[in-house]
């Protein structure tokens, strides 16, 4: 059983590239297994596709050209410990191309 | 290595995005030997894709994306909670090997297509792969699949039984793993991997590449809105990101390995789906040649073409097995049995003690026997037969013209030994593919020629040829528009802004045409506001948007034509190969181009015409070419109707030219092409025709090829004679040598080539230096004159038509439409020429135009199909009942409907029925239109107590009540005969201008003769025509044509004049014109545009300055009108005569 949660941003700390402990609901779970990594490219439920601003431009004159769905995330499926119990989950990290200052990390997945 | 199986181009129409040559072009860039094109639901791109590979080296592989439309299979339905199945059917792709597979690729699209057929697909797998023992067919399953649904859905005990179907078929299968990233599909695509590696089928991975580059992402979703008729919405687009693109080598792989990983799988794992990957791929790879049939020709069978009774297949075409294919052997034989046919057919109507007859026909069978075309000849002349048997106008157009053998077996009219055509203009010994002949048949009768050939040689050796209307600037705006969402009016006002141009120029037109840069939409581009609007209508440039039916393209074949092109039902319902008509002759089919002219109709109309009133037979082809009264009537420029002589152009041409032999009307049409135009030929021609200049011949042994031209090269046929002879080449090897100056970097070589040939034949250096500055200058531009004299046949008949038999001419012309001009034009012009038009009569009209013999002559009647929305069975009704007593016996014996009633009213049919005066001779006591209109209602009314069984219902035979209200007055009538016919048929629009013309002294077109040469004088008059064509200067010149009652008035506005009068010179009907005259013949005369106005505004301006308190005052007006010339002011007028639909020819160039 799997569920998706609104997407959380997650504090995370990392050794090359590689997730090794992160915080989540006030915890913080060390990273004990990898059981998969993956790419996921698009958006999320709340980007804004791209042809609704180019119905703004009429309006403000101003075009946001980026497309959302050239975003890529980089998905670690882990099995993580923390005192309180084990957690299996996908946290995923956004190749910021558009945002730089935005937290890349996003817990995006837990299984209960 | 690694090879794309799964590519679809724009040829998957509103879905894939790249050409199938850019899809070639990515290949090569990845270093990538190979690649497939399977697009969705047909083989469109197919030829062009394999001919792409053929030029860039690559190995192609074909196949097709289908769907599934009835499997047979029943997927279970999902369990409660669990996602809904897809209601899109599930989809395979088939991919061709070998020449079997390519077979059975072709027939199972064409069954994909066929209509109102639930077929099962995977039964007619299992059919084709039986029945194409010489190879096959691999089956791709990917996640669109059945198989992949029943995956997704976790219904493995489905999926396994579809997979023993899809088995069972004796087709390759594979499991198709697909990874787009987006979210849960990689676990998907490793989920089929994993389903494919427990049950023993081969998987391979694809990328579905649906757009080469990531940028191209916003254009595919643009196609799904457009495809799905939807606007753009988060659920109608099918992409999730941009990982559909064609990946590199690399990239792939790194996929595999990422699926691999979520599959559990090791690296063995991933080498071995690549490995399978590349397996397919090589196994696939379709030799063009060999499997497609690219650079065979095929045509057919002599047995078919000599028995006319061939044996048709019965039943479904598309599900005909496979033919066999004919031996070379067998080929080879049936040519030399062919051309003993052939001469035996020509023989008999070569003319006796003719060497020069002999010796061409001589030469011409022996070219035809080398090249084995001697079954096309005989083909193409028993498709003429079947038209002419039909009693069908047919006549052969374009190089064939110049064949002999055409003209002996009756294909073409002409004979080239009468006109100096010659026949390796048309077919050579150096060209192996087929000739291309044009035969040119009555529009109105052309699918009755194609009944005739589908019967005669069986559906399965004739199928129509398709073509792909692309993507053009105003459907581009349109589409984009909708998939955004905005508004359908202001989409319609922006597209129909812009003149037929192609999608990829709406930036530029936005900057340079005055029109469109003065106008709002100019404003927007320019401040950047429609930037990412114009970037998604120009990626849309070229795209296919739909197929339809060539209009005349009808391709014939042996009967293993259905085994080598896909076919679908046509609009029509004719079976319609998938390919072009560029496609088919690349796979040597024959190709016939079946062409409806509408002039060949209204000549046939005319003569039937002449044969009903005249009690005469004319037989046009026969009539001699040498009359002199038709000759007057074309230098008179007199010729609106006449085929290809009557635009503005033409007839400034033929009065400077005036023309005195059939040859001379060859030279014009010859002259009046675009490249004539733009590398001046004309004038030479001209100054030398008219004694202005003598005639320049170069050489003694060059005079008799350029005696007729006056010395300027004209033809393709003069410039072929003018190589040979300078070089002593044949005529055949010299064409290939005009063929070469298209291209300018051929030039050096051509060069090389000649001198020498012609030094070695004693020329001098001077002379041959001013020969190869003729060919460079014209060799390109040149017209083929066997072309020019099948359309200058039926130019002649056309005139001598309007010469002798005016009245059966305009009938013609007017029932038939053939020419530029609108109807209203043509009535005007019939009457400058002496016929009446006699107005709707609803006794004496009939369906089409018909002839009546009146106190003055011939007259012509108006005809009832004019009316409009009035419908076939409407029109049926009235003629089958005619005549009618009265209003009220029409109403009772007819079906027509009541809002047509009120237009046969209005338009005046029932007047002399119901003796209603004319509008001057009002008389209260008398019935009037107005009466007869409400009397309609009463007759409705009554109609409908009748049907109800009513029991005071009104009684039907009463006469029309005379209420008293006013007649129509002539304004009324005339905006009411524009409204319902068209036509203004009782008074000329302009005669209600007449007393504004009079005071600004606007000149007539019938006074314009008597002006000087560069006067500034006003012209007004109804629009009829307003063109862009090409000019030498390459600039773009507006043409205007009025008709102000006494004959057209041709006008041009050059650059300077557009910015300020394009807009009014294209919206409106009505004009006032100032411009400079200036002569350019005898007859001839043409005005440069300074100013325009709507002619409207200035009426409006000319009553408010005219009205005192005192009465009227001309002067004040005129002065007002002045003033508001000066000032440039434009009014919306409220007194206008508009025209209710668009009355006036325009040209691509022309927006509106």
């Amino acid at each position: 059983m799997s569920k998706r949660p609104e997407v959380f941003q997650l504090q995370v700390q990392t050794k090359d590239n590689i997730p090794v402990k992160f915080c989540w609901r006030g915890q913080w779970y060390s990273v004990s297994t990898i059981l998969m990594y993956w790419l996921e490219v698009g958006s999320f439920k709340n980007a804004t596709p791209w042809w609704q601003s180019i119905s703004a431009v009429f309006a403000d004159q101003v075009y946001n050209d980026v497309d959302e769905q050239d975003v890529t995330w980089h998905i670690w499926r882990i099995e993580a410990k923390s005192p309180k119990g084990k957690l299996v989950s996908d946290i995923a990290f956004r190749e910021s191309l558009f945002s730089a200052n935005a937290e890349p990390w996003r817990m995006i997945r837990v299984f209960d | 290595m690694f090879t794309h199986l799964n590519v679809v181009s724009h040829y998957s129409l509103r879905f894939g995005i790249a050409a199938p040559e850019e899809i070639v072009d990515f290949a090569v860039q990845n270093d990538m030997q190979t690649v497939a094109l399977t697009d969705r639901d047909g083989l469109y791109g197919a030829v062009r894709f394999a001919q792409a590979c053929m030029d860039a080296d690559v190995n192609p592989i074909i196949g097709c994306n289908l769907p599934l439309q009835n499997s047979g299979i029943e997927i279970a339905a999902p369990m409660v909670g669990q996602a809904s199945l897809d209601l899109k059917p599930a989809r395979f792709t088939a991919i061709a090997f070998g020449y079997g597979g390519m077979v059975g690729l072709n027939r199972l699209v064409s069954a994909h297509h066929e209509v109102g057929v639930d077929h099962n697909v995977v039964r007619r797998v299992c059919e084709i792969s039986q029945e194409t023992n010489s190879g096959g067919l691999s089956v791709l399953l990917g996640p669109n699949s059945d198989l992949g649904r029943a995956i997704f859905e976790k219904q493995f005990t489905s999926a396994k039984r579809i997979l023993e179907v899809w088995r069972s078929t004796g087709a390759d299968i594979y499991c198709e793993v697909v990874s787009h990233r987006s979210l849960g599909e990689t676990q998907f695509a490793a989920k089929m991997w994993q389903f494919a590696n427990e049950n023993h089928v081969p998987a391979v991975i694809t990328n579905a590449v649906r757009h080469l580059r990531p940028d191209q992402g916003k254009t595919a979703d643009i196609l799904d809105a457009t495809r799905k008729l939807v606007p753009l919405s988060k659920g109608n687009v099918e992409r999730k990101n941009n990982e559909a693109i064609f990946k590199s080598e690399i990239q792939m792989q790194r996929l595999a390995c990422e699926i691999a990983q979520v599959a559990g799988f090791g690296i063995e794992d991933v080498w071995k789906i690549l490995h399978t990957t590349e397996d397919l791929a090589q196994k696939s790879i379709i030799n063009p040649r060999e499997d497609m049939g690219i650079g065979e020709i095929f045509v057919p069978e002599l047995d078919v073409i000599k028995n006319p009774n061939v044996q048709e297949f019965e039943g479904e075409i598309w599900s005909r097995p496979p033919a066999r294919r004919r031996t070379k052997k067998v080929i080879a034989c049936e040519a030399a049995q062919a051309d003993t046919i052939l001469r035996a057919m020509c023989e008999t109507k070569l003319p006796g003690n003719n060497e020069v007859a002999r010796d061409r026909l001589e030469e011409e069978l022996k070219t035809i026997s080398t090249l084995g075309f001697a079954s096309f000849f005989l083909t193409v002349a028993e498709v003429v037969n079947l038209a002419r048997n039909l009693d069908i106008r047919v006549a052969a157009r374009g190089s064939g013209a110049g064949s002999y053998v055409n003209h002996l077996l009756g294909i073409s009219v002409l004979n080239p030994l009468e006109h100096g055509l010659i026949m390796q203009r048309f077919l050579s010994p150096l060209r192996s593919s087929l000739p291309d002949i044009d035969i040119d048949v009555e529009s109105h009768r052309r699918l009755e020629v194609y009944d005739a050939i589908f019967e005669r040689f069986g559906q399965d050796r004739v199928a129509c040829v398709s073509m792909m209307d692309t993507y053009r600037v105003r459907n581009a705006i349109r589409d984009v528009g909708s998939a955004l969402g905005l508004p359908p009016a202001e989409i319609d006002t922006f597209a129909k802004s812009f003149p037929r141009i192609r999608a990829r120029n709406a930036r530029a037109a936005l900057e340079e045409l005055p029109e469109l840069a003065k106008s709002g939409f100019g404003t927007l581009a320019k401040s950047g506001q429609l930037n990412p609007l114009l970037k998604l209508i120009e990626s849309l440039d070229g795209m296919p948007r739909h197929v339809s039916m060539h209009p005349c393209g009808v391709l014939l074949s042996d009967s293993t034509l259905l085994d080598r092109t896909p076919v679908q039902a046509s609009g029509q319902d004719f079976p319609m190969s998938q390919y072009d008509k560029d496609d088919v002759e690349t796979l040597g089919f024959l190709k016939l181009d079946v062409l409806g002219i509408r002039m060949q109709s209204a000549m046939s109309y005319a003569v039937s015409e002449i044969e009903r009133v005249e009690k005469q037979r004319v037989e046009l082809d026969e009539i001699p070419l040498d009359d002199q009264k038709t000759f007057e009537l074309i230098q008179s420029t007199k010729t609106l109707g006449v085929f290809q002589i009557e635009s503005p152009g033409q007839r400034e041409l033929i009065g400077k030219f005036a023309p005195t032999s059939f040859n001379d009307i060859i030279i014009d049409i010859s002259l009046f092409r675009p490249g004539p135009v733009k590398s001046d030929m004309i004038t030479p021609f001209l100054n030398a025709r008219q004694g202005w200049k003598p005639a320049q011949y170069l050489h003694p042994n060059l005079v008799e090829i350029v005696k007729e031209t006056s010395g300027v090269v004209v033809f393709h046929e003069q410039v072929i004679k003018l190589i040979s002879a300078l070089s002593g080449c044949t005529w055949a090897e010299a064409d290939e040598v005009r063929r070469s100056f298209g291209d300018n970097e051929n030039l050096p070589k051509i060069r090389a080539w000649l001198y020498p040939k012609a030094l070695k034949l004693k020329y001098d250096l001077d002379v041959i230096e001013e020969v190869w500055a003729v060919l460079k200058a014209f060799a390109s531009f040149g017209f083929c004159k066997a072309h020019a004299g099948a359309f200058a046949l039926p130019t002649y008949q056309s005139a001598w038509l309007k010469t002798h038999h005016r009245a059966a001419f305009y009938a013609g012309v007017l029932t038939h439409d053939p020419g530029m001009y609108p109807k209203r034009l043509i009535v005007e012009d019939a009457r400058q020429m002496g016929v009446q038009i006699l107005g709707l009569d609803i006794n004496l009209s009939k369906r089409d135009f018909v002839v009546e013999e009146s106190d003055a002559g011939y007259a012509v009647r108006m005809a009832l199909s004019q009316i409009k929305n009035i419908s076939d069975s409407e029109i049926d009704s009235i003629v089958c009942a005619q005549p009618f007593v009265d209003i009220n016996d029409m109403w009772q014996r007819t079906n027509v409907s009541r809002p047509v009633m009120q237009s046969l009213v209005l338009a005046g049919a029932f007047d002399a029925l119901h003796q209603i005066p004319s509008a001057r001779h009002q008389n209260r006591s008398t019935t009037t239109r107005r009466d007869l209109y409400v009397h309609i209602n009463e007759l409705a009314r009554n109609h409908i107590a009748d049907r109800n069984e009513l029991l005071f219902a009104p009684v039907a035979d009463t006469p029309p009540l005379i209420t008293g209200l006013p007649e129509m007055d002539e304004l009324e009538r005339v905006q009411a005969e524009l409204e319902i016919l068209g036509i203004d048929v009782s008074h000329h629009v302009i005669d209600f201008y007449k007393p504004l013309l009079q005071a600004l002294n606007v000149v007539s077109s019938s006074n314009l003769l008597n002006t000087r040469s560069n006067q500034e004088i006003f012209v007004a008059g109804v629009k009829v025509a307003a063109q862009t064509p090409p000019v030498r200067s390459g600039k773009r010149v507006i043409f205007v044509t009025l008709d102000d009652s006494t004959g057209p008035i041709d006008a041009a506005f050059f650059e300077d004049t557009q910015a300020d009068y394009s807009h009014t010179l294209l919206n409106s009907w009505t004009l006032l014109m100032r411009g400079v005259t200036r002569r350019t013949g005898p007859r001839g005369i043409s005005v440069r545009g300074t100013g325009c106005w709507s002619l409207a505004d200035v009426q409006e301006v000319f009553n408010a300055g005219s009205a005192k308190p005192w009465g009227l005052d001309k002067e004040a007006g005129v002065q007002a009108v002045m003033d508001f010339i000066e000032n440039d002011h434009a009014i919306i007028s409220n007194v206008a005569i508009s025209a209710p639909q668009k009355l006036w020819h325009t040209s691509p160039g022309i927006a509106g």
